[in-house]
């Protein structure tokens, strides 16, 4: 039994280093295998290429400015709208204030003149 | 091209002097409980008088056809607590700048502490460049100044003769605008 041991070995180490061919559509499995996963690892970069390719035409920036310009013309029209209107109000409370403070200073000087000629006059 | 520089630096005296600086009456209101400070431009004026227009009316007419032709409007009035709170000569700025010989004093009225002054600025064809009010009374002080063209039936219906302009109901049509507008908001 003692003896067999070594030749069991021998016959283990024959096999593992025994050289093996690879089956005859193993190059083309490879290459396959390789073509596909480059494949795979292009697909989102020319996807981004696309978008970045999109973004660069004038065209786009101008329909995009136009889009953005048309969406801020109005709000803008409209807080002008409201600002001139407010100014307007505040305006006009202190011209009819001014005319109020004016008349009233006349009507004083007219009530001082008459109070004085009547003194004059007694 | 001497004679144009010469003319230019004589000529800048007299344009400093078309515009009073209301700041050299600030000290008058250092110890006052009140003061009422309005300065309204042309454009300002311009925008009043629109917006009362809109208002409609024929108090709105009159005020805007009053306004029309004015460059200014300026109203400096401060309330004190009791009599000496304020120095008459503070007021002597405005008195000198109206003293020039354009304006004319047409009405000077004196009746005890207080004293009322009307000055105008003569305009050919009638009509007037300015009214500009000095009332120094015991407790109060105030200053109008109306630069511009108006005529003097202006100056009647300001003081109330005619009964125009009704500050009163053209407080409750410049409401009414403020209505019309914001319902105009909400309909949009």
């Amino acid at each position: 039994m003692a003896f067999e041991e070594p030749v069991e070995f021998e016959k283990a180490v024959k096999r593992a280093l025994r050289q093996e061919l690879p089956p005859p559509d193993f190059a083309a499995k490879v290459l396959a295998r390789a073509a596909a996963l480059e494949a795979a690892t292009r697909a989102p970069q020319s996807g981004k290429m696309i978008v970045l390719a999109v973004w660069r035409k004038p065209a786009v920036w101008a329909i995009a400015a136009g889009i953005t310009l048309a969406a801020l013309i109005p709000t803008g029209i409209s807080e002008y709208r409201h600002r001139r209107e407010h100014q307007a109000r505040e305006a006009s409370r202190q011209l009819l204030l001014a005319l109020d403070i004016t008349r009233l200073q006349l009507q004083k000087t007219k009530q001082r003149l008459q109070k004085v000629s009547k003194q004059n006059a007694l | 091209m001497k004679n144009i520089l010469i003319m230019a630096l004589l000529a800048l005296p007299l344009a400093a002097q078309d515009s009073f600086d209301f700041k050299t009456l600030d000290k008058l209101g250092t110890n006052s409980k009140n003061h009422t400070n309005i300065t309204l431009d042309g454009d300002m004026l311009k925008l009043a008088s629109g917006f009362l227009g809109a208002a409609g009316g024929k108090d709105a007419t009159d005020v805007k056809n009053l306004v029309d032709g004015l460059k200014g409007i300026y109203i400096r009035s401060w309330e004190f607590r009791r009599k000496g709170l304020y120095n008459s000569a503070d007021l002597e700025p405005l008195r000198s700048y109206l003293k020039q010989a354009k304006w004319t004093r047409v009405v000077e009225s004196k009746d005890e502490d207080d004293l009322s002054e009307i000055y105008l600025l003569p305009q050919s064809g009638g009509k007037l460049g300015g009214v500009a009010i000095v009332a120094a009374e015991a407790t109060q002080v105030t200053v109008v100044y109306i630069n511009g063209s108006l005529r003097p039936e202006d100056l009647a219906k300001l003081s109330g003769n005619m009964g125009i302009p009704d500050i009163g109901s053209q407080l409750g049509n410049l409401k009414n605008a403020e209505k019309n507008t914001e319902k105009h908001k909400e309909e949009d």
